[in-house]
């Protein structure tokens, strides 16, 4: 059966239904501007991906989750969400009612104001992130807020017409429907923000063997620059689905958050709002949720392996590193194959967007070649 | 229960059937409901009665104006929730400013079947 939701019950905060006349009831409310990241929080909050949260946090909620990797009332909540007062923007006062606007204009909520407080970033760089440093993405991100955070339960407007991979978008209840609909009793989830390699399909079709069904779950949220887009990355899986996994047994969904690049808390984020989702496991790869050497290649292991598993309440799936290897002719880790680097076809993602840049296609044993035609004829696109 | 209770007054022209299905979805949530029709033996008390219950946490649907009773009125035209996604509609907007419990976690079978529509339109069924 489908995981109970973390905290216990599925918030549910979001109007889908009747949008127009919440847009009308919103429209003369003082506003907050939300960026891109913010804006992608909503969406989680208001669907129930992120139960129990109800809204972003105040100080009280962001202190805990800083300093216990808890939430005040108990649950384990590993990364703060938070609402920043924007520049040239009035900050609101506890009481008021306001509007949410999206960075794209929209107005896609609502908010009534508990709490205004100062937030200290820095600090939370150095203990969600461990760095402050300003060439980390997420630490560059924090330094660039105001630090006044606005907190308050939320209203997010789901308007299905404006979404992008409106095909792919489902929220918890849509997948744990989904799960029962289709018989899964066990679901593994896969999260990634890379296009699929040979490496990927070989951890997952791993997980697919231990439980019933698995579902590919990647983020479409703010990442990177240099990440390869999320359209490209979605156009790779629908060839892995269409040719390489038995039917009834893969679901697709976009996965809507934003990168933090926190590495091992991210990771334990990433674990607990797929338990929301209804999956029972979840796969945790090398350097998951990380960025250039911030982070050890298991520390995101060992931070899911280290904490009570019963509160964590969904499986951990940890893999090594997986490759192809030209002695075994098949992919493996260093579990499963004796042989030395040097039999051993590996290519980082930096690697694989030098090859791209140049021209070049990567090899078939690392990547599906319909998949290498995609990527190529994307870098090509770019370079023209 | 919730702390504060809420009377819900329904006008029009089929009113007391929609306040009979309001009240399977607010009895769904956990609320505490009574239904007071317009027909009822109370009379002139009906607004006493709806303000005392409401006062005591219970959500109140009724088609007798209570007028200023101290208790949280919404109001609303049979007309307009002829329908269950209005109906859901009007029942989320009063979840989300606290007047009525969420619904369990678990979507009742009629929401269910909804989604499973939708899962079928997109092709995952």
């Amino acid at each position: 059966m489908p995981s109970v939701p973390h905290g216990g019950r599925l918030v549910g905060r979001q109007i889908g239904e009747g949008l127009e006349e919440a847009r009308g009831d919103a429209a003369p409310l003082p506003v907050v501007t939300l960026d891109d990241r913010e804006a992608c929080d909503l969406e989680m909050i208001g669907s129930g991906a992120m139960s129990p949260l109800e809204g972003f946090m105040g100080e009280h909620e962001y202190e805990s989750v800083l300093e216990s990797m808890r939430l005040p009332t108990g649950p384990l909540w590993s990364l703060p969400v938070t609402l920043s007062a924007k520049p040239g923007e009035k900050v609101p006062a506890p009481g008021d009612e306001v509007a949410l606007r999206s960075p794209w204009g929209a107005v896609c909520g609502t908010m009534s104001v508990t709490e205004v407080f100062r937030a200290d970033h820095r600090r939370e760089a150095s203990k969600v992130l461990l760095t402050e440093d300003p060439s980390h993405p997420g630490a560059a991100y924090l330094a660039g807020l105001s630090g006044t955070c606005i907190a308050g339960p939320v209203v997010s407007f789901r308007d299905r017409a404006s979404e992008s991979f409106p095909r792919y978008r489902l929220d918890p209840r849509e997948t744990r429907v989904l799960f029962r609909s289709l018989g899964w009793r066990s679901v593994t989830a896969f999260q990634t923000r890379n296009p699929v390699h040979r490496a990927h399909e070989y951890i997952q079709k791993c997980a697919l063997e231990v439980t019933d069904g698995l579902l590919l779950h990647p983020l479409v949220g703010r990442t990177k620059e240099d990440d390869i887009p999320a359209d490209v990355r979605m156009r790779c899986y629908e060839v892995l689905l269409d040719g390489y996994f038995p039917r009834g047994r893969v679901a697709m969904s976009v996965f809507p958050a934003a990168m933090r690049y926190a590495g091992p808390r991210e990771a334990v984020f990433h674990a607990i709002v797929r338990k929301n989702y209804g999956c029972t496991h979840f796969i945790v790869g090398r350097d998951h949720a990380g960025v250039g050497s911030f982070y050890g290649t298991y520390d995101a292991q060992a931070m899911m392996l280290g904490l009570p598993q019963e509160e964590l309440g969904i499986v951990p799936l940890c893999f090594e590193h997986a490759f192809y290897c030209r002695v075994c002719d098949g992919m493996a880790t260093s579990k499963t194959c004796p042989h030395g680097d040097a039999d051993h076809i590996v290519l980082s993602g930096r690697r694989v967007r030098e090859m791209l840049a140049a021209g070049e296609t990567p090899p078939g044993e690392f990547t599906r070649p319909e998949i290498a035609r995609l990527l190529t004829s994307w870098a090509s696109a770019g370079r023209e | 229960m919730m702390g504060a209770g809420l009377v819900i007054l329904v006008s029009g022209p089929g009113a007391d059937g929609v306040m009979d299905r309001l009240a399977g979805h607010l009895g769904r949530r956990g609320a505490g409901v009574e239904v007071i029709s317009g027909d009822s033996r109370l009379g002139a008390a009906a607004a006493d009665v709806c303000a005392m219950l409401a006062r005591h946490g219970v959500t109140v649907l009724t088609s007798s104006d209570p007028g200023p009773c101290g208790a949280r009125v919404e109001r609303a035209e049979a007309a307009e929730l002829d329908c269950e996604e209005r109906m859901d509609a009007f029942l989320r907007r009063l979840e989300l400013s606290g007047a009525v419990p969420a619904p369990p976690h678990e979507l009742d079978p009629q929401e269910e079947e909804s989604v499973r529509r939708r899962l079928e339109e997109l092709g995952y069924l």
